[in-house]
């Protein structure tokens, strides 16, 4: 009886040799697979409502799965970089566009940048703001190592800025101090008293900076912005027309001058409306002008008041 | 001879047949011995066996922080912190202590006590007041808790109790359930 046994074991086994291995080695991986699986101790979650990767805003996309961990490597190491003071090693994680216009290339100018803000040793905490065009847009807020001091004696302050992550040719890469962008606009308008060339415009998170190029055709002196008669300079986004938050000095020329002026308008990089048009609303041609004179006796004084638009668009 | 030498390779077969199968049942046992949930029973009797009752303690603690949201957790640290100091255990409070606070602070346990009977005593209680987190998935959670100190035993408060009636602001740094530092604002000595 257990002769026949064996002998139809034996011829089954030999029949099915080639199989039965195959079989034995797949359950065999699947056995120390299970083993291996059950004995790994899993990372441990802490129970928080922090989701740094929900956009905040109402945006045009999500920061995808797969771009969640490297973008918070990315950060990391960044802040890490700052910190131990290795700033080349951070201005290399910065994006080409970024290290020209906001640092002209200079990793100095960078350095004085990083020193400033990252004075003494970060702790930092990010949260996804807005995505928009090209970025990621993460706010990112810095405080003091305070758990060194339970913040004894000091108030409770940070400082904050966004970041905004591209994903380029070299992978995913940084714009620092809250730059978003640039735009070389070579926009022009001309008439028989100006010539007005508006440069480029970079764009930051809050506000963009216009360089504006303004030649003085004529043998007289052009007052476009002296602050005093308001509504000189404004931009048309949407349906308003903005005052600048900031000019980095008067638009008066002298006679047959050239110069450059920047000029800075709260936008926000994400808002809705585009910029469409910068308008140079009180060009004033005057003869003799002192600097001295009331905005009433400028106007009376003048051969020429008129407005003129740029559009940008 | 070539026969015997057939039948000789048959019983190898069946042989490592043989041991397959019993390779295959006992690693299915042992598989369904560790993936199968232990009964309602059997945990008890662990809990029985455990006889390192402070060792039980801390696994209960850990299972209830788990659940709390993390302000609670938090709230829950801090107390655990002073219930350690009413209960004279000035070591396990000291030991949560960032280093470098306790460095600059209390460099000596007996800095951290003399400030700890004085300011976190008994009759000082501790309402919280608010709570900011400082979150990243890197380097830990850290969260900034201020309370308000109020000495519960005094109605009409002296200058010293009005004083010590100050905001104190905790700092933790939460690493894990149950792992974490803390350091918390110093009140003068003047």
């Amino acid at each position: 009886m257990f002769l026949e046994l064996r002998l139809k074991a034996r011829n089954f086994i030999k029949k099915h040799k080639n199989k039965l291995i195959v079989i034995l080695v797949v359950w065999l991986i699947i056995v120390i697979i299970n083993f291996v699986l059950a004995h790994k101790k899993e990372n441990i979650v802490l129970n928080t409502t922090y989701a740094p990767h929900e956009v905040l805003l109402k945006s045009d996309f999500n920061v995808p799965k797969d771009k969640q961990n490297p973008i918070e490597d990315l950060i990391y190491d960044y802040v890490e970089k700052c910190n131990n003071k290795d700033y080349s090693g951070a201005f290399n994680l910065l994006t080409n566009d970024c290290k020209t216009h906001v640092f002209d290339d200079s990793l100095d100018k960078y350095k004085e940048y990083a020193s400033a803000v990252f004075n003494n040793k970060k702790r930092y905490t990010i949260q996804n703001y807005s995505n928009y065009g090209q970025y990621y847009i993460y706010n990112i807020k810095l405080i003091d190592d305070i758990i060194k001091d339970g913040l004894t004696g000091k108030e409770y302050a940070y400082y904050e800025e966004k970041l905004a992550i591209q994903e380029n040719e070299n992978g995913l890469q940084l714009c620092v101090n809250n730059y978003m962008g640039h735009d070389d606009l070579k926009k022009s308008g001309e008439d028989d008293y100006l010539k007005v060339r508006i440069e480029d415009r970079l764009k930051f998170y809050e506000y963009e900076v216009y360089k504006i190029n303004i030649t003085n055709k004529t043998d007289q002196n052009a007052i476009i912005y002296n602050e005093e008669s308001g509504n000189e300079v404004l931009a048309k986004i949407g349906d308003e027309n903005r005052l600048p938050t900031k000019t980095d000095q008067l638009m008066i020329l002298g006679p047959h001058e050239t110069r450059t002026f920047n000029v800075t308008f709260q936008k926000f990089y994400d808002g809705q409306a585009p910029t469409e048009e910068i308008i140079l609303n009180k060009i004033r041609i005057v003869k003799d002008y002192t600097g001295k004179e009331t905005d009433d006796e400028i106007l009376k004084k003048a051969e020429k008041t008129y407005s003129m638009s740029i559009p940008i668009q | 001879m070539s026969s015997i030498k057939k039948k000789k390779n048959s019983n190898k077969y069946i042989i490592l047949f043989f041991i397959c199968i019993m390779v295959m049942i006992i690693s299915l046992i042992l598989i369904l011995k560790i993936t199968k949930p232990k009964s309602k029973e059997e945990q008890q009797k662990e809990l029985k066996d455990n006889t390192a009752q402070s060792q039980e303690n801390e696994e209960i603690e850990e299972e209830k922080i788990e659940n709390l949201s993390e302000q609670n957790r938090m709230k829950r640290y801090i107390g655990i912190f002073l219930e350690n100091i009413e209960n004279k255990n000035y070591e396990a409070a000291y030991e949560v202590l960032n280093e470098d606070f306790k460095k600059t602070y209390f460099p000596k346990i007996e800095d951290f006590k003399k400030y700890a009977q004085k300011y976190f005593n008994s009759s000082i209680g501790l309402e919280y007041e608010d709570i900011e987190r400082f979150a990243n998935n890197k380097t830990g959670n850290m969260y900034i808790i201020w309370t308000i100190a109020d000495n519960l035993l005094s109605l009409k408060k002296s200058d010293e109790e009005k004083e010590i009636e100050e905001r104190t602001k905790f700092v933790i740094i939460e690493y894990d359930y149950n792992n974490y530092e803390m350091s918390f604002s110093v009140m003068s000595e003047e």
